[in-house]
């Protein structure tokens, strides 16, 4: 897959722009303007509308346009959520599981990764096959499994569960490896004439050098855990361990009949996330330009 | 063994990973495929059954429509997310003002979560209440529309609205980070050529994107083949299951029916069918390089 | 850390440090740490209705007056309530003690998720002779008790006097002695420009109408005395059956009562723009609270040959856990005992209870709109119990019933099909 044919960038800085090549036409940025901010309009709305509904009080008739930019509007479902249902509980959740299954995916890929790309040992095609083959089946497809495995190792509805089939994941080593194959062989030459141990040589040079593809790894892995639904959702019952997806659907099931309390989970746990992404996005966009993906 | 001798640093350091990836991928792999042959009671007793499972399956006329629903979500919604990705992308590397706004905007609802995003829309899809048809009633088109029950077709517009609004920001940064890496020298040679903004787009951007594209399209395949939690929290399979995927089904069949059986047998043909659909694509872009 | 400056990764861990600090205070969450000395009895439900606040407030009360006990309520997604019950008991994390639909409970049996309590029940001095009849009908299984019952819930007629009079019905003089009287009031209605009906289309309230509509009509149970097949279709109830459909369908497709396809039908009745709404019990509360004094609460109308209604009644059961101790257990029945002989408060949401000394308690007899409904449950009909299928969550069943209000089977041909998916189920 896409990993076979990744090169190792030079870290070309993607600030650096083409504006003066992308010069264009009145007519054409009038149109671009004009369809950016449409389209923008179209993806900021539905986040808009929550967070104003969020503000009207429970049960409150929000049936039509008008109703929506008129009092009442209330704190209330703020207070109640937060005393009702442990969200921030969920937001810590995901946090923590999506920050612990990111470190632990790097640890993992990079330490599997360098004996495969820098070494000839026996059994190596076997690994790579291995790793080839687990990279074509989904998670959706072993629920029955881990389901059974879980519940044998008595983990289910625990954070063991929501952490451990997350990650030893075979795209990350092929990953990792693909860039540790272009790295020059000169490198750990000299280490090794220099007496420098294989750990050493591992965390001094080779990671630093494979900053951005690891920088990618992890927002790939982190976004992924934090999406992740159907799993958590079949294997996590008790509502302390739940993530936000799993805790969202959980916490609206109580309110069928009531758009604001739903409302405001959605924005509850929506803007921290939002904060820390306007934070890095900068580095997220880096993240996947470095990506050795292209 | 000498050679093993050598290399036991490289086995040790693959040691973690290993034991996990076998525990957690491979064992499960071997345990589905042993399950999908058996009739399997999670209280009670397991047999041997063959093939029966998979017999079952192809006479079970939710499942084969299952199958239906997930090529009809693939064919439209791939494209829609490799072109729509891509026109966002334009608009976000295009010398504009505000472009970062407008790139943090497009990716946002990537980090919303799939229930967030499901919980929104269904505000938004809902008659008599919701933000789609209070918007249409404002501009005087007097229709309560229930977007996500009543009909099939505006179901699967819905689902796939709310999968292009959740997922198309995540493409955009993939085609961005490509657009960003075109040798500007290019487009400075097209110009002093006398090229049109749009001859440009065409004959360096578009060509320039050929790999990306590419491997977005593959992704999005295997994305797509796996959906689930949007339509199983926005139209939980329905209107009379017209929406049920495979995915659905697998999850129907094996956690609320615990029919493991035939569960763990639809899982194994959904990994068939993408380890076809992935051979196909990886033939396709290895003659392309 | 140099990749993102320093300030944003402060900001960050700020952000984090902040939520972990809230979250973790024991006042945000409800699962708060307890002195000891408290058992905490685990308590699963599936009330994500009015009367969920109803619950809420019942476990509320029971805790503050049983410092002793912390009852930890925890409600689960209608929809997929016994796919989590299953799965919880399966994984070793079932909850102490669990709230199961009475005609539910022989699948649970046969899955081995719930186990009997006579013992418990009778220690704990529940009476079984206090309650009503057809609930206790289905909580015994081969001479064991398997579920203590809470209430009765039934479909009830409401109706909004304001929207009727502005229509030129008067409210009082509502009359409605068949289907047709229904359909011709729900026309005038109509002309007013109200919404005549508020009534899903998915999920199972069409197939409780359906029900209600077949027994009305003479009907005989819809399956065999072994429960092992569907007798809906057969050469006695076949005409019935079909034409209990003919007449859903009709509400939907021919009369238009029922605008197709409402997501959200009690909010549209409380937003005051219909006339009617059928529902069940539990939302007396919710919608007096919204429409005051405009409300009308009716019990379900005769609109064929006799009366019937369908009906349902929530039950405590004790899910199997080995981990549940003698004295969780113990309480856990203290728990319900109280609920039982503090019903009115759960009747407050509008369910009967189904403890009959209730009835006669003066805080029931408080309650508005009884004397309406109080003897529907003399005519109340259930669905059928059985080791393997129910109805009310049956993915197939209820997909062929949308498949016909939808127009994608013909009616007759839908309601053989569904018979057919029944018998399949049936032999599984």
């Amino acid at each position: 897959m896409q990993v076979r044919e990744a090169m190792p960038t030079s870290p070309a800085p993607v600030s650096v722009r083409a504006d003066s090549a992308l010069r264009m036409g009145r007519l054409t940025r009038v149109l671009l303007y004009l369809v950016a901010i449409v389209l923008s309009i179209l993806w900021v709305v539905p986040s808009l509308w929550i967070l104003l509904v969020s503000f009207k009080p429970q049960g409150s008739n929000v049936l039509n346009v008008a109703s929506w930019f008129q009092a009442p509007y209330s704190v209330g479902n703020y207070v109640y959520a937060f005393t009702h249902a442990p969200i921030l509980l969920w937001l810590l959740n995901s946090f923590l599981v999506a920050l612990i299954v990111t470190v632990l995916v790097l640890l993992l890929s990079v330490l599997c990764a360098f004996p495969i790309s820098q070494n000839r040992f026996p059994g190596r095609g076997l690994v790579v096959f291995l790793l080839a083959l687990g990279l074509m089946v989904p998670g959706e497809a072993l629920l029955i499994p881990f389901y059974l495995l879980f519940r044998s190792l008595h983990m289910l509805d625990g954070y063991g569960a929501l952490i451990l089939p997350s990650i030893a994941v075979p795209f990350g080593v092929l990953l990792v490896k693909q860039f540790f194959d272009g790295l020059s062989r000169e490198y750990f030459e000299a280490a090794k004439m220099d007496g420098c141990g294989v750990l050493r040589m591992i965390f001094m040079i080779a990671v630093p050098l494979a900053r951005p593809a690891l920088a990618a790894l992890a927002i790939f892995t982190f976004l992924g855990s934090w999406n992740n639904f159907l799993w958590p959702y079949i294997s996590i019952t008790s509502p302390n361990v739940m993530t936000v997806p799993v805790g969202i659907p959980f916490f609206n099931s109580s309110y069928h009949t009531d758009y604001t309390l739903p409302a405001t989970a959605d924005v509850i746990v929506s803007i921290p996330v939002f904060i820390v992404y306007v934070l890095f996005q900068r580095h997220i966009i880096r993240g996947f330009a470095f990506s050795g993906l292209k | 063994m000498v050679s093993v001798r050598k290399y036991m640093p490289s086995y040790l350091l693959m040691l973690p990973f290993l034991i996990l990836y076998l525990l957690f991928t491979f064992y499960p792999i071997v345990r589905g495929l042993i399950i999908s042959l058996q009739k399997f009671y999670v209280l009670g007793t397991k047999r041997f059954v063959g093939l029966a499972n998979y017999n079952y399956l192809l006479h079970d006329s939710t499942f084969l429509s299952s199958i239906w629903h997930t090529v009809i979500f693939v064919v439209f919604s791939v494209p829609l997310l490799v072109i729509i990705p891509f026109c966002l992308a334009l608009i976000v590397n295009a010398p504009i003002k505000g472009r970062k706004i407008y790139q943090a905007i497009f990716f946002l609802p990537m980090i919303l979560g799939v229930s967030v995003v499901s919980s929104v829309w269904s505000a938004m899809l809902g008659n008599y209440g919701g933000l789609v048809d209070a918007v249409l009633n404002a501009i005087g088109i007097h229709q309560e529309i229930n977007w996500t029950a009543q009909s099939t077709q505006l179901a699967w517009i819905s689902v796939l609205a709310v999968t292009v609004w959740w997922t198309a920001g995540f493409n955009m940064v993939l085609y961005l980070a490509a657009l960003q890496d075109i040798p500007k020298e290019l487009y400075e040679a097209a110009s002093l050529d006398g090229a049109s903004g749009w001859a440009k787009t065409c004959f360096i951007t578009l060509p320039s994107v050929k790999r990306v594209t590419i491997l977005i399209v593959f992704l999005q395949f295997i994305a797509s083949f796996n959906v689930f939690g949007q339509i199983f929290l926005l139209t939980g399979g329905g209107p009379a299951g017209a929406t049920t995927t495979i995915v659905s089904y697998i999850y129907e069949k094996s956690f609320s029916e615990f029919l493991f059986g035939p569960g763990a047998a639809a899982s194994y043909i959904l990994f068939f069918i993408l380890l076809i659909v992935s051979l196909i694509q990886l033939r396709l872009m290895s003659k392309t390089e | 850390m140099k990749v993102a400056g320093k300030t944003k990764v402060l900001v960050a861990g700020v952000l984090i440090a902040g939520t972990l600090a809230t979250a973790c205070s024991p006042s945000q969450t409800q699962s708060a740490v307890h002195q000891s000395g408290t058992t905490t009895i685990v308590f699963w439900d599936l009330f994500g209705g009015a009367d969920g606040t109803t619950m809420n407030q019942i476990v509320k009360k029971f805790n503050q007056t049983h410092p002793s006990i912390h009852v930890q309520e925890e409600t689960q997604d209608w929809g997929q309530y016994y796919t989590k019950l299953i799965t919880a008991v399966l994984g070793g994390k079932a909850p102490d003690l669990a709230i199961s639909h009475v005609d539910h409970i022989g699948i649970l049996r046969t899955q081995g998720v719930i186990e009997p309590l006579d013992k418990e029940a009778a220690s704990a001095g529940i009476k079984w002779s206090q309650f009503f009849e057809p609930p206790m009908k289905d909580a015994v299984i081969n001479g064991k008790h398997y579920a203590i019952p809470l209430d009765i819930h039934t479909y009830l007629l409401f109706y909004n006097k304001k929207v009727l009079q502005s229509a030129g019905i008067s409210p009082s003089q509502l009359n409605i002695a068949s289907y047709n009287d229904f359909v011709s009031i729900c026309n005038q209605v109509k002309e007013h420009g109200y919404v005549p009906l508020s009534f899903g289309e998915s999920g199972w309230g069409p197939l409780a109408i359906w029900e209600t509509f077949y027994y009305q009509m003479g009907g005989t149970s819809l399956l065999n005395k072994a429960g092992t097949k569907e007798t809906f279709t057969d050469a006695t109830n076949d005409a019935v059956a079909i034409k209990a459909m003919q007449k859903l369908y009709d509400l939907y497709n021919t009369s238009h009562i029922i605008p197709s396809n409402i997501s959200n039908p009690d909010e549209l009745f409380k937003s005051g723009k219909a006339a009617f709404c059928i529902e069940g019990t539990w939302s007396v509360d919710d919608f007096h609270k919204a429409l005051g004094d405009q409300l009308g609460v009716a019990q379900m109308p005769v609109f064929f040959q006799q009366p019937a209604a369908w009906a349902d009644s929530h039950t405590f059961v004790l899910p199997v856990n080995p981990n549940r101790t003698p004295e969780q257990t113990k309480d856990a029945m203290i728990f319900v005992k109280w609920i039982e002989n503090h019903a009115w408060m759960w009747a407050k949401a509008g369910h009967i209870p189904a403890n009959k000394i209730i009835q006669n308690t003066p805080q029931f007899k408080a309650l508005p709109y009884r004397s309406n409904y109080g003897s529907q449950a003399s005519f109340v009909k259930y669905f059928p119990m059985t080791d393997t299928v129910w109805m009310m969550s049956d993915n197939e069943i209820l997909n062929k019933l949308q498949g016909i209000l939808l127009k994608q089977t013909p009616v007759a041909r839908g309601v053989q099909e569904m018979g057919q998916i029944l018998d399949r189920q049936l032999e599984e």
